[in-house]
């Protein structure tokens, strides 16, 4: 099985190319940053020409220039500590760092470091709304033709959905912890990622209480379908009516219309290994999908 | 003229073969009889062919001259008894049939039910509430509900059962009368049911 | 089809007469459910957003109890035959959701007299307002709870069952009415509101559209 060993070399790439990037704004970034909070110190990559003693020109991984003032510099490229004098207009340098990866992730204010959630938290999501859109293909296909198999991979397919869903939320709310102070808000995408978990939560339950296996078959691709058609309402509709922390919420200016994915704040390297962790995350949920339905099969012939 | 016709017919229920294969083809006047041990289906098969549950595999389709009528119409035209079969505990007995004709949109005159009800000899105690019933009147008013609706089939399971002997003898005559003009599916295991068989399904392999 | 769903909502009206089987448990239930309020409220002045989260929580389950009975009821007494005996699954269906769309529009109007009486901070400025949103909070949640009602009449432990499938579907309208609820108590006037009536109307025409379509998986066995 081939996919498999392509899958995992997948997820070291993206498992390294998440974490080895520094993260690196511009000298845009250090002058807003100078007017809100002083004390704050911001890693610029780029390169440096000696003007004068101490006295050095800046250039900027987007080619924006400035003056830096800054001592006992050996290494003329690499991620710079910067502040921001207003008065003297020159930047200051408080450390550096060597940095030989071509790679760099911007700098988006509030996030930092923490904005490399975006590769995981956002593909596990995607993959779990996948996996309930795909549970739900296969219940109308059952509802057509009353065939076992279908049944089988709709169940799998919403346990998967529900496990990728749990992640999600864990992940999420991990983060959450540390850039709104406490691990669950209310948040209006908080709400509904709990809605789905309590209405798949339901489909299980409700899969339970059903003896008869045609009729728990169809009952619950019933409710998924009824389920599913009220999730727009949460995901769409009530994250934009009410004000959230989550970015992509109705108050949320760097992304006007709003919409689950964050767009504003990424680069397009950074862009391109996001698109890689959900190629990665989605082929990771069809292998585990055709292995899971194999395993029901087999255990159907035993008995 | 009514046609009736069933085609590899297969019932899983709960992954457990019910039965499988079973083939008909009648038409009016005639008496379709379905016999086999307890629990071999017959009751199930009834069902279906009433279109109260589904089928598995095959078909079963009504024709009436040549045009297929479709499930969802089939209620119109059948007249069904079974011991399955509970009517309104709260109701009486006439307003259990006209309540029943209502929702039908085929409601009659009240001589209808008058004379439908003095046939079943229920006439007396129609007024009565249905959870005061015997199970013999029960199963007399049950049959009055089937005939209610004037239908072509008639889809007996079990006729006899909780009757006495004036009850019988009723049934065989409206079982018999029936026979003459439409489509009469017995599921017994009576002995003497079986005068009235045209063909047979035997359930038991 | 619709002159027949009428008639069986006459022959449940008429059940629901001789049995008592939702009515008199579901004004219980309200009466009960309020009381426990008044005791734990006291003499606290509580603001609106908790009167308009309350009263919509009291209609939630006190529907929990009356709504879920109805197919239930057809299903416990061995009736669903003599059901499918006499008209098409789209009718039974049509039947069903009047009958539960009366027993909300009873139900709501009750719960609020009863608030009316006994909050002292229930004060409400646009009636109007307030009265269709009861109108339109009970085609919600009847459209939503019908179809419910239906599955798990063929599952067992259905008590339980119910809130738990329910909850999760009709969340997004018990936001919307706790939110118009609210404004009918400030006193917005209706035109500001008209976002949220359409919101409740698609969402209802399509549960009611997808249930119908549905309907008739549940109801074949």
């Amino acid at each position: 099985m081939k996919l498999k060993y392509f899958i995992g070399i997948l997820f070291v790439l993206v498992i390294l190319l998440s974490f080895i990037p520094k993260i690196s704004g511009n000298l845009t970034d250090v002058k807003f940053y100078s007017t809100i909070d002083t004390t704050k110190i911001i890693p610029v990559k780029g390169v440096i020409s000696e003007i004068s003693n101490n006295l050095y020109k800046f250039i900027d991984k987007d080619g924006n220039e400035g003056k830096l003032y800054a001592s006992n510099i050996t290494n003329k490229e690499g991620i710079f500590y910067l502040k921001y004098n207003e008065y003297e207009n020159h930047f200051t340098l408080k450390k550096f760092e060597k940095n030989t990866f071509f790679i760099t992730f911007p700098f988006i204010p509030g996030l930092e470091e923490k904005a490399r959630i975006i590769l995981f938290h956002v593909p596990v999501a995607w993959v779990s709304v996948l996996a309930f859109l795909i549970s739900m293909f296969y219940g109308i296909r059952y509802l057509k033709s009353e065939n076992y198999e279908f049944d089988v991979k709709s169940v799998n397919s919403a346990s998967l959905g529900f496990l990728f869903c749990i992640l999600a939320t864990v992940t999420g709310s991990i983060w959450a912890r540390f850039n709104w102070g406490s691990f669950w808000n209310w948040d209006p995408r908080e709400t509904s990622i709990f809605i789905l978990l309590l209405i798949y939560a339901a489909y299980f339950a409700l899969r339970s209480a059903i003896e008869v296996e045609e009729k728990k078959a169809k009952l619950s691709a019933v409710y998924s379908i009824i389920a599913f058609v009220t999730v727009p309402f949460f995901i769409f509709i009530l994250p934009r009516i009410t004000s959230g922390l989550h970015p992509g919420s109705a108050d949320d200016l760097s992304s006007p219309g709003g919409g689950p994915v964050i767009k504003s704040g990424m680069s397009f390297e950074m862009r391109i290994i996001f698109f890689l962790s959900l190629i990665a995350f989605t082929l990771l949920y069809f292998w585990i999908f055709t292995l899971k339905n194999r395993v029901t099969e087999l255990e159907r012939k035993k008995i | 003229m009514i046609r009736l016709f069933g085609e590899s017919v297969q019932k899983v229920f709960n992954g457990r073969e019910v039965f499988n294969n079973i083939s008909f083809d009648i038409h009016t006047p005639s008496c379709l009889g379905i016999i086999g041990k307890n629990g071999s289906g017959k009751s199930t098969l009834i069902k279906i062919i009433a279109g109260l549950l589904q089928v598995t595999k095959g078909k079963i389709l009504y024709e009436i001259d040549g045009k297929i009528l479709s499930p969802d119409k089939l209620f119109k035209r059948i007249g069904f008894l079974s011991p399955y079969l509970h009517l309104y505990d709260e109701f009486t007995g006439i307003e259990n049939l006209i309540i029943f004709d209502e929702i039908r949109n085929q409601k009659k005159e009240k001589e209808f039910y008058l004379d439908l009800l003095k046939k079943v000899e229920l006439y007396d105690r129609r007024n009565d509430l249905f959870r005061t019933y015997s199970s013999g009147m029960k199963q007399r008013l049950k049959i009055a509900f089937a005939l209610s609706n004037e239908p072509d089939v008639l889809l007996f399971d079990e006729p006899t059962s909780n009757l006495d002997d004036t009850g019988i003898e009723l049934i065989h005559s409206i079982m018999k009368q029936h026979k003459e003009r439409g489509i009469l599916v017995i599921a017994s295991n009576d002995k003497s049911d079986y005068y009235l068989f045209d063909e047979i399904i035997n359930l038991n392999k | 089809m619709i002159k027949e769903s009428f008639f069986i909502l006459k022959k449940d009206y008429k059940s629901e007469l001789r049995n008592r089987y939702s009515f008199n448990s579901l004004l219980l239930f309200v009466i009960i459910t309020i009381t426990i309020l008044l005791f734990s409220i006291g003499l606290e002045d509580i603001s609106l957003d908790i009167h308009a989260g309350l009263f919509w929580i009291i209609v939630f389950f006190a529907a929990t109890n009356g709504l879920s009975r109805t197919f239930v009821s057809e299903e416990e007494r061995g009736t669903t035959l003599v059901l499918k005996l006499i008209s098409e699954s789209g009718t039974i269906f049509l039947g069903k959701l009047l009958f539960n769309l009366c027993l909300m529009v009873l139900l709501s109007l009750f719960v609020f007299i009863l608030y009316l009486f006994f909050m002292n901070g229930f004060l409400i400025k646009n009636y109007f307002l307030f009265f269709v949103t009861i109108i339109f909070g009970s085609i919600g949640l009847s459209s939503a709870s019908t179809i419910i009602a239906a599955i798990i009449s063929k599952a067992s432990n259905k008590g339980t069952l119910y809130p738990i499938l329910s909850f999760p579907i009709l969340l997004p309208l018990l936001i919307i009415l706790i939110g118009l609820t609210k404004s009918s108590m400030i006193g917005k006037s209706i035109i500001n509101e008209l976002n949220q009536f359409l919101l409740i109307i698609s969402y209802s025409g399509i549960l009611i559209t997808v249930s119908f379509l549905l309907f008739d998986f549940i109801w074949k066995d």
